[in-house]
């Protein structure tokens, strides 16, 4: 009997050892295909670090990562967003459509704050020296928890706008098409959400009525809690960091010690310290009601508005361009993708949907793996 | 004692002592006893007087303090083979069947298993377990349980056998038939038996000598030799006199006579 | 036994399972229905979290030919994935636990030196460290060593309770037979302490399984279950996760049905029920 329970143990233990041994060995998943890119979801913060360990032959992310792994040396640029499609945008304001419409100057002083933002930080870019400069340079690697010199290159692959053009809503319904050239939005999620078309959609999505509003807005002392949600650490959102500061304004300013967000008494919740985790995680938060306002990229916007009928719209543009595949040496195009695997934030991010539209044009499939 | 029969074991000024906390402990002292070969010994004597012990520095389980415990003119100086122990709650391996935990020494030693299981076999018959070889202890009865501790302790062909109080978890009946059992196997196998009990009904029935000890320290107080001839009638007015002889002097112990 | 008490006992006997038999699907259909009367309900109000039975079959069906169109990668080798990171694991927390927790239960030196160390690292949760094990090890033995570390306690915990639950009457027995040292761990220290160790590795594996999910969440190489359900849930394609849900639950309940019943043949192997 005693033997007899060796032998079962040993047999079990012979089993456990033999089936890991094949599913390692790979008997079961297939060899490496040179017109499949392989994907992996990492957080962008930790892509430098799996493209180091060898896990990965690249990543595709956002700034200021992107600049992080360049100056690290830890990889080169392959493709910028911005070569693919030129002054794309990426990340945009969401608004909680109804409470937009119940609370239209709130949205319209929030956007004022916006542009503030976006203008001092374009001007500021144009100092180089300058206190403000860095002041910018400061906040961002704080924000970030990167070098000053990461910010700094990050802001040189990426455009700040807030208005939304003939040329975004171009790309909207581009991005739109993709998800469902892709498969990964029906077609009939359009209809099922009040659609006819893309160029209806997109119409109706975008929202630019609370941006021309802005335009009048004056600042006030009467304040409004406003709860929002951003991205952790995507330097996109700089505008944020910047309105949210309230060490922008000079000593001598009458807004001395405030925030842009406060002078047009705006008083910012953040319901997730620190930041959601991708745009999908954003587009719960509206759908929780946690959140009225939020910043994230454009394309997890579209896609979970119509997947899953998510109440929002699109009012403001936050950044364009300024993604980037990042790979290790020895890849130097787009073809030599084939058979590699790359690291990306989510299926939900503009940067998983570029990763599938530059793959697409080259005849390579992506898949996780 | 015949001075002729040889002296299989012999206690020579044994002592045991347990160190307390900032005192001692004295369980058994000067004792002193000469155990013929073949012969049934019971141990008799109040709870706590040491006889467990005793019991165990024979098996080489406890150390002596003090003074040698010989067997066949040796000391003892640990466990060994040689005694074959039986307990009172049984300590039977539940994982092993009946022939296996009878034949645990055998392995222990490495006899082949061809060897082994004909030695296994020849004492399944001779305690009666015959038809249940495979069976698990816990399917067997306490009886039956007791019966395989002694043919696992049996199955070393020891010199000695130690039998602590083995049948004080048995009831009445299943304890009466055990000890008719236990005097046809000892008859049989011609062992040495050191028997641990506190029921002198059971003491007298069985053994040769009875030893009674004192309370603690526990030493020979006297030894009764019982005559009487085998099969026993406990029924039988020499039987109930020297049941009587001996329980009288353990009440006058008690009372610190 | 008449004919006529056979027959009535047959018709107990059928009477018992069958009722239970009905009452189970009863169960299975009232449950499927609920589901799916709730997922039209909130669709009607406007939320879509909830996906109907059909749609989760119709995307279970797409998952396991072609892939989700998220990932691109068919169920099977999530479900491979996956228990590739569990089996590795596994293993590994077994095949250090094990003898760590023999040695800790035989030898009191070594408890006063484990003991410390364990008793800081036990209670916290696998999770809590996830990231940290994803940094120090990388993504591809991150989530190993995350399952490796949910399994690790329980099997040692239980292993070294089995050592010291030894009765001392059968380490006597088997002393008075003779047995060295090696010889009591052998035969009465180790068989002793299986049961326990199965125990353990039951508790280890409803453990395991808890983790490997949110393990795969930080990173999955090779796809996971974690990893769709994490992908289809940030897309907010809920018929998608639900299957990967679905998935983990069935794997669930197989490892642990599994382990059970194991858990159960060995102790009645050993006679030790």
């Amino acid at each position: 009997m005693n033997r007899k329970i060796l032998i079962s143990i040993i047999a079990i233990v012979a089993v456990v050892v033999v089936a890991a041994a094949v599913l390692a060995s790979g008997v079961l998943n297939p060899p490496a295909d040179n017109n499949v890119v392989k994907y992996v979801n990492i957080a962008p913060k930790d892509q430098a670090a799996a493209i180091q360990q060898g896990t990965v032959d690249g990543g595709v992310s956002w700034e200021p990562y992107v600049s992080d792994s360049v100056i690290a040396g830890t990889g080169h640029s392959v493709l910028d967003s911005g070569d693919y499609w030129p002054n794309h945008p990426c990340c945009v304001i969401a608004m909680d459509k109804d409470w937009a419409a119940a609370n239209p100057d709130v949205a319209a002083r929030f956007l004022k704050a916006h542009i503030e933002a976006t203008e001092w930080i374009v001007q500021t870019l144009e100092e180089p020296g300058s206190e403000n400069y860095t002041l910018l340079m400061q906040l961002g690697a704080t924000f970030s928890n990167r070098d000053a010199a990461v910010v700094e290159n990050a802001t040189q692959h990426m455009g700040m706008v807030y208005g939304i053009d003939d040329q975004s809503r171009e790309y909207f319904k581009n991005y739109t098409q993709a998800y469902m050239d892709l498969g990964l939005v029906t077609e009939s999620k359009l209809s099922d959400n009040g659609y006819s078309s893309i160029d209806d959609f997109v119409s109706k999505y975008v929202n630019t009525a609370y941006l021309d509003a802005a335009a009048d807005v004056q600042p006030t002392t009467e304040m409004t809690t406003v709860r929002i949600g951003y991205l952790a650490g995507d330097l996109h959102q700089f505008a944020r960091v910047v309105a949210s500061s309230n060490e922008v304004f000079a000593d001598d300013d009458p807004y001395a010690g405030m925030s842009m967000f406060e002078k047009y008494g705006i008083n910012v919740q953040t319901p997730q310290p620190g930041g959601y985790a991708a745009g999908g995680n954003v587009m719960d938060a509206f759908n929780l009601d946690q959140i009225d306002v939020g910043y994230l990229g454009s394309p997890p916007a579209i896609m979970r508005h119509l997947q899953n009928g998510i109440p929002t719209e699109i009012v403001a543009l936050v950044n364009t361009e300024g993604s980037a595949i990042i790979v290790k040496d020895g890849i130097n195009s787009i073809a030599d993708l084939g058979g590699k695997t790359i690291a990306s934030p989510g299926e939900s991010s503009i940067q998983y949907l570029l990763l599938r539209s530059v793959a697409d044009e080259y005849g390579l499939k992506v898949q996780m793996g | 004692m015949d001075g002729d029969e040889m002296s299989i074991l012999s206690f020579k000024d044994v002592w045991k002592v347990f160190p307390q906390d900032k005192t001692e402990l004295v369980a058994v002292k000067e004792f002193n006893l000469e155990v013929e070969d073949r012969e049934f010994i019971c141990i008799l004597g109040p709870s706590g007087c040491g006889k467990t012990t005793l019991l165990r520095m024979i098996a080489g389980l406890e150390s002596i303090s003090r003074g040698s415990i010989e067997l066949n003119g040796k000391a003892i100086q640990g466990p060994g083979s040689d005694r074959g122990m039986v307990f009172q709650d049984f300590g039977l391996f539940p994982w092993r069947t009946v022939v296996k935990n009878i034949e645990f020494g055998l392995e222990i030693r490495g006899i082949s298993p061809q060897e082994r299981e004909k030695t296994s076999q020849k004492y399944v018959d001779l305690v009666g377990l015959k038809g249940f070889e495979r069976s698990h202890p816990n399917e067997l009865s306490g009886g039956m349980k007791q019966r395989v501790g002694i043919a696992r302790a049996l199955a070393n062909d020891p010199a000695i056998l130690l039998m602590d109080e083995p049948f004080g978890a048995l009831d009445a009946q299943t304890r009466n038939q055990m000890q008719k059992e236990l005097l046809r196997i000892w008859q049989e196998t011609k062992k040495t038996i050191i028997f641990i009990t506190h029921s002198v009904d059971e003491a007298v029935f069985l053994a040769d000598r009875v030893v009674v000890m004192t309370s603690r320290p526990g030493t020979v107080r006297t030894i009764h030799n019982i005559d009487l001839p085998r099969p026993r009638d406990r029924a039988s007015q020499d039987f109930i006199n020297l049941r009587k002889t001996i329980l009288d002097e353990l009440e006058q112990q008690r009372q610190g006579v | 036994m008449t004919e006529k008490e056979r027959s009535g006992l047959w018709w107990e006997a059928f009477r018992r399972e069958g009722v239970k038999i009905a009452l189970t699907v009863v169960s299975l259909t009232a449950f499927l229905l609920i589901w799916w009367g709730f997922s039209i309900y909130l669709d009607s109000i406007g939320l879509r979290y909830l996906p109907s039975p059909d749609e989760v079959y119709n995307a279970f069906i797409i998952s396991a030919i072609d892939g989700d169109p998220f990932t691109q990668l068919p169920l099977i080798n999530h479900i491979v994935a996956s228990l590739n990171r569990f089996v590795w694991g596994f293993a590994l927390a077994l095949a250090v636990a094990l003898p760590i927790g023999l040695l800790m239960g035989a030898s009191k030196y070594s408890r006063y030196l484990g003991m410390p160390v364990t008793e800081i690292m036990r209670p916290i949760p696998p999770l809590a460290l996830a990231g940290f094990f994803f940094a120090a090890f990388g993504v591809l033995y991150g989530p190993i060593i995350t399952v490796f570390y949910g399994v690790f306690f329980p099997v040692l915990y239980n292993v070294m309770f089995g050592v010291r639950s030894v009765d001392p009457i059968l380490m006597d027995a088997a002393r008075t037979q003779g047995a060295s040292r090696l010889q009591l761990f052998s035969k009465v220290i180790l068989p002793f302490t299986v049961p326990y160790l199965m125990t353990g590795i039951t508790i280890g594996l409803g453990i395991g399984w808890m983790v490997i999910v949110a393990a795969e969440w930080i990173a999955a190489p090779g796809g996971g279950v974690g990893a769709l359900i994490l992908s289809t849930y940030t897309n907010g394609a809920y018929q998608y996760m639900f299957v990967g849900i679905i998935s983990v639950a069935i794997l669930g309940i197989l490892t642990t049905s599994l382990s059970r019943v194991l858990e159960s043949k060995v102790s009645q192997w050993m006679g030790m029920k």
